[in-house]
Formats: structure tokens, C-alpha cells, sequence
């Protein structure tokens, strides 16, 4: 506090940008600890109401709204619910020691509202910070030094910053308080909550009568009620949004740095308009208010069109919408240094006109091959480390368009090992020739051969007869349910979809068109399904090291239905999908798609068809989901048939057997 | 570092202007003023502002170096190289190619020279990167062209149109034809309706001669050498042969050495060196929902055309409407079309003594515009006099005209170094290259050049 105040005496210097970028930081850091002091008080308060028993239960009905105040209808009701607990606090503690507690926090809880109805625009902490320290500015900041002092003190402040002669309203807003008291009372006459209402009215007067002992006007405590009120709202709606948002402080402090560098552009903006009023006037007092509200105008406006941007991401995927900020296909650089394979693979990527993980991995191994075809050596330079650098490039451009998935992780993995392992005075072309035949070999060997060893493998379980349950689109499960109709078996095939994705269908149509007896059903549709299930065949996008696999959402689902029936789910995946993380769920690593794939496109009247109109609606498509291991029988791989809890074994065998 | 570029851009701007008035004398159409700057300048401009670096412009053996002079004036960083033609040989667009073809070594884009545009390129260079396409093009729909009063003499011209036949969702081009072909019925190919669901046939679209090609379709052009035009008969084969499925491999081997060599269709260019076909076998991706088929319907040749939204602006200045019409409207769009302002409406090194000039005129280099003369909406070249008592409305002056005392002009071309004398009246007239106006000529809707008859004779 104390440092805030020497910041804040001496507004009449001119600062530097520099320094006037620090003062901020502090008042903001100052902001933050208020705030925080405001909440703690705010949960003492809660905790002694609960101490005591007859107003315990209110307390909890209050909390329990409290976490549901989103919406704006709720927040009236809230705000009185909240306005009466607050009221209750007050009377309820007429302990001398304990209400010196609650004043100090009603009076800080003040201030901040105060300030806030001052610039009634903003919702911000530290906003409302800023506009206190100017408007304290203005009254020779008296009010902050007194904040620690006692009650008598900040009430003498109120009329400073309020006009005294409106003594009408204030009888008015006490007739208010007490008729919304009343309308309390009636309404949780049912409850029984009336006894303790109309205690709480008489303990209000008591306090009423009391604080005019004190040489306390009645608007006074009204207006602090209602301050409380309005700051508990506030303190309320932070807390919340920091619990859904789970943000970490970091990101918070980065998203506080954002929104000062506007609120600086916007004020140096307005402050280039009002240089020349100044120049004409000397009093710089009189044009700082002005100034502000222009500044105010202008940051509400920055922030609403960046809040309406925001506000249709899911609170808790946040950290998975980078790449639709980006909108990489805007900007691809023209005839830059990346390889046009790479740009188009790139577009390809972002388009989803490659995907699969298995498509994706050879897409990009063809990429490479195609890059270190027509890799040309700056002169002076080491292969490996000219090319390393152009990969390291080409890779960072790829990934913007879509993040990798482990198939390619891994390729690209085993593409640097080999490069690491040219000597060092290699030839170029040796060096090429080694590295498109080991892209070769690796295509080869790791998804042809592997699929076919898988493709075997699978194909020894199924029986004649059986109805084979497979999700989505997966061109392993389509390589092997082909050739084991091909190799003669007989069976039935179950291909299960979701609406969003045409995945499914496409499988489908390729089974269809090899001339297999297939049908397909809706997701819904599953558990009616199941029982004629004999076996379930998933494809994978990775398996982790826990063995739980990551795949198109809505594996995890067959899986739990197949669980449920007890039929035997068994995941084919090469083993170049295995990858060394681990996460428990599809929250941690995940993509948004893209959300428009959620709506009926065929129907033109789709309630859902302007839904970025409608801010309190948010669709979220994610891509992925995890199927953890205790609901697979077993993985398919092209080394054995495996529980999928040794999917670390094969983490090991690969490293000792490829170096990767 | 040596770079492998994705695109080499070749600029086609050795058109003769065959659909402008013939008003003796010759007027390179790329060199039209358009605003400030030739017409050339604005594709070059868009190249520029999306990241080319280097240009190739196939030129006309005489305008070579009223082009080179002209572009030096203006503001480009790209660089950009002349290639001649000669110009008594009437060379199509496929010939120009084949005539720079030893000098490409990547995928093609080639741009008209009269193409004046705010879309963004990358849309449809990433259409075709999607999709691995071997053409893709650029259509605007943008609704009839505004009817507006062209000077000279009243004509009917009728526009060539085309009949584009594009699937909505892909925005594969599955048929182009002109329709000066067809008499009363357009017959579609069978194949075509089996595929698609639906398809949407337009007939006027402004085709922006936009055209990014593989680069085999390049060695194709050159060893077939019965193409004279990319857009009358390259693109529509193509764009046709999607249909036809390549001849089988065991058939071709059964026929000997020699006689493949020289029936080499197309498809024995398009050959992919990769795992695409892999690739697209088993990525999940299908482009329609309907039948058995894969990816594509498993077709090597893919066409595309890209047709952005309806309020993007596009013209190509190819006709005197288009022309009178770009200039009318090039000062409202420039910020969007250059993306940056207009800094110098006259020329520094221009006299402007009047008053009566407003703001949406440009004057050029070492023009004269002496005092007491009215200029509205005109764009005036170089090296212009323009005398006292002049007004000019609406009008366009090339370079080194004179427009004499006392003169009224409304709604009028002028072309290079013309003269008109003084006491002049003309309204919507055409003033052709190097033609001096007698005295106190009145004229409406005339032209006023040394054509053979020396009147009234449109292409």
C-alpha cells in the first residue's frame, strides 16, 4: 500500500514510458493482493456464519449459488441473496473485535466498488484500480492513507467521493433495502428462514441505530452494503473464472501483460488528441478525467471484440485452440526456403485431406524424401547439420498447420537419428542415397510389412461366422478385414460412426467396394449392437506408455460398451505409434476440430446454423479421446499380440533394436 | 541457400488488344492507363504484395521498350524480366509458354497482364496444393458488368462466354466449353452427372486467366504441339480428359518402343514420382459421399477452379468497357487493391496551375496544366499541355497530348501524343493515337482517328 502511494503522489512529473509502464505493473500487483485480501475476508465471514448455527444453512444454500452465478438472470437473485448474507454477517457480529474484522473488509470491498461505480464500464480489477488511483489523484489520495485506519475515518471519506445532498436517495435506497429484505422474508417463510430474516432485519436496525450512535449516516451503511455486494459479485466472478479457467499463474500474468500493452496504446492513442488541450490549458488536472474516459471508451472496446473472439472456446480446452489463432493457410511465405512438398503437405495437413496417422506418416516421409532430393549444400557447410537446419525449419512450419501426431513424431525421430549418424565427411549424394533408402526401408518395413504381420496376426482370431465391430476410419483395419475376406473367411462387419465425422462412411465404402457383407450403424446405436458383436477391432492413433491409446473420439466409448458386454476389443497399431508420453486423459493433449463439422450442413434450418451469434453457445469437437487399458484386451502389434500394459517393453525393444 | 521454388510466375502481356476499338495506330494493351499506372503494373502489384520475387513477362517484340520505360516509373521491387515475342507472328498464349519453357523448371503460374484484382492468390494456389492438382483456375462471379456510357461510337459488342461447370464443394472444374460453341443445346457428358450429385453450370463468370499448372503440363504443351491457346484448348482438354481413364499398362507394353513414343497421351506425363497414391489410398479423406469409388473418384487428372465471394473486386481490362469502367472505379478501390494509399496524385515533376482540379484526378510526369482550366474525375498522363479555359470531365489522356484553348471535353479517351485544337466540344468521343482534331469540332460518340476509313471500325 504504502509503495502505491509514493507511486501515486506524484502524478504532476512527467514519466517516462518506462516508468509509467512500472507504476502500473505495481498498481496492478497491488490490484491482485487487494483482491485477494478482499476474497479471504470474504471466506472468514462465510466460516463464522457457519460457526453459527441458525444462519449456517443459508450460507450453504449461498455458496452452493455462488459456484452457478454465470448467467446474468441468476446474478440479480444471487446479488440479493448475497446483499441479505452480507447483512446477516454485519448484524450477526456485534462482537466488538470480530466486526472490526468486517469492517475492514467491507470498507476495502468498498473502496473497489466505489471506484467501480465511478467508471461503471469495466469488470477488471485492474481497471477499476487504475481509475481509483486517478480519481484518487484528484482528492490528494487521502482515502488510501486512511485505509488502514479506523471506521470513522472511511466514513468520513464517503462523502468526498459521493455527493452529500441527495439525502432523498439515500432514504430511498434504505426503503429499497428494506422492502427486498421483506420480499426475502416472504419467500423463505417456507423454509423456516423467516425467523432468522426477520432476526436479521431487527439486528439491522439494531446495527441501524447503532452506527447512528456512531455518527453514521444510514446511506452510509447502505451504500457500503451495496458496495460489498457489488465487490463480492466481482470477487466472485474472478474467483470463478480462475477456477474453470485453471489457468496457470504464468498465463494469467501473460494475459495481464497483454491487455496493459492495449490499455498503453490506447492511452498514448488518446493521449497524442489531448496534447494540445494541455498545451493550452496549464491545469493538467482538469484534462486527466477526460482523458480517461476516452482511454476507458476505447480500452472497453479492444476488450469486447477480443472477448467476443474468446468467449466461444471451451473454458477448459483453451490450451487447445492455438492453431485456429493462427490461421496458417493465410500467411504461407511464397517461394521461401521451405520445399514446395513441405507447403503442400502443410496445406494438406491443415485441410485434413491427409489424415489417418498412417497417411500422415508416409505423407511426411515422402515430404523429407522429396526435401533431401532437392537439398542442395551451401558450400562450407556439414550435411548434417545443413540439412538438420532446414528440417528444423521445414518441421516448424509443418506442425503450425497441424500438431504432429506420434506416428510422425516418431518418423521424425527416426529420420534425425540417421541424419546424426552420417560421418561427418559424407559425401552429398552417399549422403542422400543413405537417407531416401532409409525413408524407404522405413515405409517398407515399419506400416507395409508391419500391417501385413498385423494383418495376419488378426486375422488367426477371427472365425468363420463372426460379426467383426469396427469404429471409424483406420486403413489398417481396412488392410486387414479386406485380406482376411480375401483369404476366404466368412464373417460380418459392424462399422460404427459418429454424424461429425464421414470417417466411418468412408470405411464403409471401401469395405463395401472389396465386396464385404457390412453394415453400418450410428454410435447411438452401439449397445443394441453389441450383443451380436463377437469381436471388436479398433485402429489406434497412438498407444502410450501405459498402454491407454489415443484414437478418434468415440473409441473409448465401443471400448466401454464392448467392456460392458464382455467382448474381447482388440487394437491393432504398429508399433511405430507407440510413443514414450503418457496421459490419462483427452484433456491434457487433444485437438479441436473444426466446430462447423458439429452442425448439419445439408439442412438449412439447423437451430445450430448461427451459432457465433450466440455467445452462451459453445461447440467443441474434439478430435481424440484416450482409451485407458483395463477396457482393451489386447493390442495387436506386428511383433505379437500383446496385453497393452507392455507397451513400455516395446518402447525398450525398439530402443535397443533401431536406436530410436 | 540455393532455394527450390514452388511457383514461377509468367505474366502474359503480349495480348494486341484485339477486343478494344481499332483506333489506328497501335496501342499496347498492357500498357492502357489505368489510374496512375499501365495496366501492367496492377498484377504485377498483387504478385508483389503476395511474395513473388521474380517475374517472367512475355512481351511484344515492339513494345518491349515502351513497357521497360513505363515500368521503371512506377513503384515495384519485383524484379522482373521481359521476354520477346516477335509480334508479326500471331502467337497464341500456349505458343508464349512453349517459348519460355526452357526457363521453367517448377510448377507454373500464369497470370493475364489486364487483370486487376483484390483477391488474395494464396487462395488459389492453396486450392491447388490441396487438392495435387494439375490446373487449377480463377473465375469471379461477380454478377453482369455495370452498364455505363462508353465514348465513341455505339456499338453492340457481345461478351464472350464461357460455360463453367464447377462441383460446389470441391470446387473441382468438371466442364469448360466456350459457349459460342453451342448453338441451342450443351450436351454434358454422361460420366459427369453419374458423379456428381450436383453441379452448378455458370455461364457468366469473368474468367481472370489465372492458371497454376504443373510443371508437366509445361513439357506436354511443348512436345504435343497442337495447342496455340492455354484457355481455348489446353485447359478445356484437360479439363476433359479428367473423364478418360488411363490406357492399361499391359496394353501399352504390347505396342513397341517407337510407336509409345509417339502416341504419348497425356497421362504418361502425369506421373507421380512419391507415395501419393499410397498416400491418398489410405488417408480418410474422400471428396464425395456417394458411391464406391476413392478418393477423387481414383482420377489422375484433377481440374480445379476457384471462384471467391461475390464482392470481390475484378476486371480485366480488355475491352473498352472494362477499361473505361476500371478507371471509374480505380480511385475508390485503391487502398484495397494495392493495399497502400495513393501518395502522389501529381507528379512532382508535373506544373499544375489551376485550382480547379479535384481529388479524384492524377496527373503525370511533365504535364502543364495551365491556369483557368477545370479538371474533374480524369486521370492525365505524361507530358501532356493541357492550355487555359480547358475543362476536362471524366475524361482519360494518355501520354503527350495536347488539348488546346478553350477546349470542353466530357466523357472522352484521348490517346498517346493526340492533339485537339482549340474551341473543341466533344462529348463520349475516342481520340486516336498521334490524330490531331481540327478546330472547333463538335462531335458526340465519334471516333476520331486515322483508321483506313477514317471512321467506325470496331472488332
Amino acid at each position: 500500500m504504502v509503495d502505491a502511494e509514493n507511486y501515486l503522489v506524484q502524478p504532476e512529473k512527467p514519466f517516462t514510458a518506462t516508468q509509467r509502464r512500472r507504476i502500473r505493473r505495481n498498481r496492478l500487483r497491488f490490484a491482485k493482493t487487494d483482491c485477494v485480501d478482499i476474497l479471504c475476508t470474504i471466506n472468514k465471514i462465510q466460516n463464522k456464519t457457519k460457526n453459527n448455527p441458525e444462519q449456517g444453512h443459508i450460507a450453504v444454500i449461498e455458496n452452493n449459488k455462488q459456484e452457478y452465478k454465470v448467467e446474468d438472470a441468476l446474478r440479480s437473485v444471487v446479488i440479493k441473496d448475497f446483499d441479505e448474507s452480507i447483512l446477516q454477517k454485519m448484524s450477526s457480529n456485534e462482537i466488538p473485535p470480530k466486526s472490526r474484522d468486517e469492517i475492514k473488509a467491507a470498507r476495502q470491498a468498498k473502496k473497489a466498488a466505489k471506484l467501480k461505480v465511478n467508471n461503471k464500464t469495466t469488470e477488471n480489477p485492474q481497471l477499476t484500480k487504475e481509475i481509483e488511483n486517478l480519481n484518487e489523484n484528484n482528492i490528494n489520495s487521502k482515502p488510501k492513507v486512511e485505509s488502514t485506519d479506523e471506521v470513522d475515518k472511511s466514513v468520513v471519506i464517503n462523502p468526498n467521493a459521493v455527493d452529500i445532498s441527495t439525502s432523498r436517495e439515500q432514504i430511498k435506497a434504505d426503503r429499497a433495502a428494506k422492502k427486498s429484505a421483506k420480499q426475502l422474508k416472504k419467500k423463505g417463510a417456507a423454509d423456516g428462514e423467516s425467523n432468522v430474516q426477520s432476526s436479521v432485519k431487527k439486528e439491522l436496525k439494531e446495527d441501524d441505530s447503532v452506527k447512528q450512535n456512531e455518527d453514521m449516516t444510514v446511506k452510509d451503511v447502505v451504500e457500503t452494503l451495496k458496495n460489498i455486494v457489488s465487490v463480492a459479485k466481482e470477487v466472485n466472478e474472478i474467483t470463478t473464472k480462475q477456477e474453470e479457467t485453471g489457468k496457470s499463474k504464468a498465463e494469467l500474468r501473460a494475459e495481464r501483460r497483454a491487455k496493459q500493452e492495449a490499455q498503453r496504446a490506447a492511452k498514448q492513442a488518446a493521449e497524442k488528441k489531448v496534447v494540445k488541450p494541455k498545451l493550452e490549458a496549464p491545469t493538467v488536472n482538469v484534462d486527466v478525467p477526460k482523458k480517461e474516459e476516452k482511454v476507458i471508451k476505447s480500452k472497453t472496446l479492444e476488450k469486447s471484440k477480443t472477448k467476443l473472439q474468446l468467449a466461444q472456446r471451451f473454458n477448459w480446452f483453451q490450451h487447445l485452440y492455438t492453431e485456429f489463432d493462427k490461421n496458417p493457410l493465410k500467411k504461407i511465405p511464397i517461394n521461401s526456403n521451405l520445399h514446395p512438398a513441405i507447403v503442400k503437405l502443410g496445406v494438406q495437413l491443415s485441410s485434413r485431406v491427409v489424415k489417418g496417422s498412417n497417411a500422415r506418416c508416409i505423407a511426411l516421409l515422402d515430404a523429407l524424401n522429396k526435401m533431401v532430393r532437392d537439398y542442395v549444400l551451401p558450400a562450407k557447410t556439414e550435411f548434417s547439420r545443413g540439412l538438420e537446419s532446414h528440417l528444423a525449419s521445414s518441421l516448424e512450419f509443418l506442425w503450425t498447420t497441424r500438431e504432429p501426431c506420434a506416428s510422425q513424431i516418431n518418423a521424425v525421430k527416426f529420420f534425425r537419428h540417421h541424419l546424426a549418424q552420417l560421418p561427418n565427411n559424407v559425401d552429398e549424394f552417399d549422403a542422400k542415397k543413405t537417407l531416401q533408402e532409409e525413408i524407404d526401408r522405413y515405409i517398407r518395413e515399419q506400416i507395409e510389412m508391419a500391417g501385413e504381420a498385423i494383418s495376419i496376426a488378426v486375422r488367426n482370431k477371427i472365425s468363420n461366422g463372426d460379426t467383426i465391430l469396427t469404429y471409424g476410419c483406420s486403413s489398417l483395419i481396412e488392410q486387414i478385414l479386406c485380406e482376411a475376406w480375401e483369404a476366404g473367411l466368412q464373417f460380418r462387419t459392424l462399422v460404427v460412426g459418429s454424424r461429425v465425422s464421414p470417417d466411418a462412411a468412408e470405411m464403409l465404402r471401401r469395405l463395401c467396394a472389396r465386396g464385404l457383407p457390412c453394415t453400418y450403424v450410428d454410435f447411438t446405436a452401439v449397445n443394441y449392437v453389441m450383443k451380436t458383436v463377437s469381436k471388436v477391432v479398433l485402429g489406434a492413433g497412438a498407444l502410450l506408455a501405459n498402454g491407454a491409446v489415443v484414437s478418434a473420439a468415440g473409441t473409448a466409448g465401443v471400448a466401454l460398451a464392448a467392456r460392458a458386454r464382455n467382448r474381447p476389443v482388440l487394437v491393432a497399431c504398429h508399433t511405430h505409434k507407440f510413443i514414450d508420453s503418457l496421459y490419462t486423459d483427452a484433456f491434457m493433449h487433444n485437438q479441436i476440430g473444426d466446430p462447423d463439422d458439429l452442425l448439419e450442413k445439408s439442412d438449412d434450418n439447423s437451430p445450430l446454423k448461427d451459432w457465433r451469434s450466440n455467445l452462451n453457445l459453445t461447440p467443441l469437437n474434439l478430435t481424440y479421446d484416450v482409451t485407458p487399458p483395463c477396457l482393451i484386451t489386447a493390442v495387436v502389434t506386428e511383433l505379437a499380440i500383446l496385453p497393452c500394459t507392455s507397451a513400455p517393453v516395446v518402447l525398450r525393444f525398439k530402443l535397443s533394436e533401431y536406436g530410436v | 541457400m540455393h532455394k527450390i521454388l514452388e511457383f514461377q510466375v509468367v505474366v502474359l502481356a503480349a495480348g494486341k488488344g484485339s477486343r478494344m476499338p481499332d483506333v489506328g495506330g497501335s496501342v499496347s494493351k498492357c500498357l492502357l492507363p489505368v489510374g496512375p499506372y499501365p495496366v501492367l503494373w496492377y498484377p504485377l502489384n498483387m504478385l508483389e504484395k503476395i511474395g513473388f520475387q521474380d517475374v517472367m513477362i512475355v512481351v511484344l517484340d515492339e513494345d518491349k521498350s515502351n513497357i521497360l520505360n513505363a515500368l521503371e516509373k512506377c513503384p515495384l521491387k519485383i524484379k522482373y524480366e521481359l521476354i520477346v515475342i516477335p509480334s508479326e507472328e500471331d502467337w497464341g498464349t500456349a505458343n508464349s509458354l512453349k517459348h519460355v519453357s526452357a526457363r521453367i523448371n517448377t510448377d507454373l503460374l500464369v497470370i493475364s497482364g489486364d487483370l486487376i484484382t483484390n483477391i488474395n492468390l494464396n487462395d488459389v494456389l492453396n486450392l491447388h496444393r490441396k487438392h495435387d492438382a494439375c490446373v487449377t483456375t480463377l473465375f469471379f462471379n461477380n454478377g453482369p458488368e455495370e452498364w455505363i456510357e462508353l465514348p465513341g461510337p455505339k456499338t453492340k459488342s457481345k461478351p464472350d462466354r464461357d460455360l463453367v461447370c464447377i462441383d460446389k464443394e470441391t470446387e473441382r472444374l468438371v466442364f469448360l466449353a466456350s459457349a459460342s460453341d453451342f448453338e441451342e443445346n450443351v450436351t454434358i457428358p454422361r460420366l459427369l452427372v453419374k458423379k456428381y450429385d450436383a453441379l452448378s453450370i455458370y455461364s457468366r463468370l469473368l474468367d481472370a486467366h489465372v492458371y497454376v499448372m504443373k510443371h508437366w503440363i509445361l513439357d506436354y504443351i511443348v512436345d504435343s504441339e497442337k495447342f496455340t491457346s492455354i484457355k481455348g484448348e489446353v485447359v478445356p482438354y484437360i479439363v476433359k480428359k479428367q473423364l478418360t481413364k488411363p490406357n492399361n499398362l499391359v496394353e501399352k507394353k504390347g505396342t513397341s518402343e517407337k510407336n509409345a513414343e509417339i502416341n504419348k497421351g497425356i497421362f504418361d506425363y502425369a506421373i507421380e514420382t512419391g507415395y501419393e497414391r499410397k498416400i491418398r489410398e489410405i488417408s480418410a479423406y474422400n471428396d464425395h459421399k456417394h458411391g464406391n469409388k476413392g478418393v477423387y473418384f481414383n482420377d489422375t487428372l484433377r481440374c480445379y477452379a476457384h471462384i471467391p465471394s461475390k464482392n470481390t473486386f475484378a476486371i480485366r481490362v480488355n475491352t473498352l468497357s472494362s477499361f473505361y469502367l476500371s478507371n471509374n472505379k480505380i480511385l475508390s478501390k485503391w487502398q484495397d487493391l494495392t493495399g497502400s494509399s495513393l501518395f502522389e496524385r501529381f507528379h512532382p515533376n508535373s506544373e499544375v496551375k489551376t485550382k480547379q482540379i479535384d481529388d479524384n484526378c492524377t496527373v503525370g510526369e511533365k504535364t502543364i496544366i495551365n491556369e483557368k482550366t477545370s479538371v474533374k474525375n480524369s486521370f492525365i498522363g505524361s507530358n501532356c499541355n493541357i492550355e487555359n479555359k480547358v475543362r476536362l470531365t471524366n475524361c482519360i489522356l494518355m501520354n503527350n497530348v495536347t488539348i488546346k484553348e478553350s477546349c470542353v471535353l466530357q466523357d472522352c479517351v484521348v490517346y498517346t501524343g493526340a492533339t485537339v485544337g482549340t474551341n473543341c466540344s466533344m462529348q463520349y468521343c475516342l481520340i486516336g493515337p498521334h490524330h490531331l482534331v481540327p478546330e472547333s469540332t463538335k462531335s458526340n460518340h465519334q471516333l476520331h482517328a486515322e483508321t483506313t476509313d477514317n471512321m467506325i471500325t470496331l472488332g
